[in-house]
């Protein structure tokens, strides 16, 4: 299977797929497309692509030999777990870009796809599995677990820790809020160091609110009781 | 099999006017509360007591790691440079670095490679073990 990329600032390609996973700077936000699909998606949100970005499933290929016997059960869960993955994504790549015209373009055309663009890719995953070396791709390009293993692995980028914030917290109103800010923070590059995503996530929502509560009780009542003093 | 390429989701070459004048206007409020900030350090003296007072000394009697940060704000506002560090030098370093943090986490997703480098939990922890060292030892 052939994919195309889009990297710093431009798009590149076709790639083996197994080839991938050597890319510099290939994250799960990186857009993606191969033949098939009705438009470019962030990596880990493609069910060809989501294995190289699991933690869980590390050296083991979502395409692996045993989800061809795919159950209803099994294709209902990848279904749910894409379709929010993309809707997230998705939101995230505008987001960033911070474009009104992605905007508007998410909002009008996008709307309905998103929804139904990663059933027909999974359902799509299925058919190729279904049909072993694959005719669609011809050259009999296929992923190759034992290379995968070795190769080198991008990871899921590491959540905001807002130390910056924290830091200049407990410099300009130091409180048990800004030093708790300071230690979710430095939590959340410890778990990522260690590779739990889910806790490093949760640790940078903690510094964000902890971070938010220190100003709203750190310096508000303060600044108002100064001005009251004097 | 030959099917034409999709174009990209976010195709963008220039920014749209909205973007632009957003981020104008956001930097020009951004400058003026750095402005009245530093119009109000000018003309109070907290060594005389303008400025907030510190929770952590109020409650503990013991200086914090950012006590003498407003005190070192006038002085250097002042030109006192010399003044300014004898009052907070720990801030002399601690403002700069927060501030790269925070741009450098802005722009995680166009600069991944550097995030990751400073963000490392090595650094962190050597940030947290820095700072709890100055508060300790600036009480001794």
């Amino acid at each position: 299977m052939k994919v195309w990329l889009y990297l710093n600032g431009q798009q590149q390609g076709p790639f083996n797929v197994e080839d991938i996973v050597d890319i510099p700077g290939l994250t799960e936000e990186t857009l993606a497309w191969y033949e098939g699909l009705p438009k470019w998606y962030p990596a880990g949100t493609l069910p060809e692509l989501k294995y190289l970005f699991d933690k869980e499933t590390l050296g083991q290929p979502a395409s692996g030999g045993q989800t061809t016997t795919s159950d209803d059960a099994e294709v209902g869960q990848v279904i749910e777990n894409t379709e929010n993955a993309v809707v997230t994504d998705l939101a995230e790549v505008t987001e960033t870009t911070g474009e009104t015209e992605a905007a508007q373009c998410a909002g009008t055309d996008g709307h309905a796809e998103r929804h139904t663009a990663p059933e027909e890719n999974v359902a799509e995953a299925g058919d190729t599995l279904a049909e072993e070396p694959s005719a669609e791709t011809g050259d009999g390009v296929y992923y190759n677990p034992a290379a995968a293993a070795v190769a080198p692995r991008p990871r899921p980028a590491c959540p905001p820790s807002y130390i910056g914030w924290s830091v200049f917290l407990i410099v300009c109103c130091c409180s048990p809020f800004s030093l708790a800010a300071l230690i979710a923070s430095v939590c959340v590059s410890s778990f990522y160091a260690r590779g739990d995503m889910a806790r490093a996530r949760k640790a940078s929502e903690w510094a964000a609110w902890l971070i938010m509560v220190t100003i709203a009780l750190g310096i508000i009542p303060v600044a108002l009781m100064s001005a009251l003093m004097n | 099999m030959t099917r034409r390429i999709p174009p990209l989701l976010t195709p963008h070459r220039h920014p749209s006017a909205l973007h632009v004048a957003a981020a104008v206007v956001a930097a020009l409020l951004l400058l003026g509360a750095l402005a009245a900030l530093a119009a109000y350090y000018y003309c109070a003296d907290p060594s005389e007591g303008a400025g907030l007072a510190c929770t952590f000394k109020a409650l503990t009697g013991y200086d914090c790691p950012g006590c003498g940060a407003q005190r070192a704000l006038h002085a250097l506002l002042h030109g006192q440079p010399a003044q300014a560090w004898r009052f907070n030098p720990f801030i002399f370093f601690a403002v700069p670095i927060a501030a790269a943090y925070i741009v450098i986490e802005a722009l995680r997703r166009r600069h991944p490679r550097l995030h990751a480098a400073v963000t490392d939990y090595r650094v962190t922890i050597c940030i947290v073990i820095t700072i709890v060292a100055y508060w300790i030892g600036r009480n001794l």
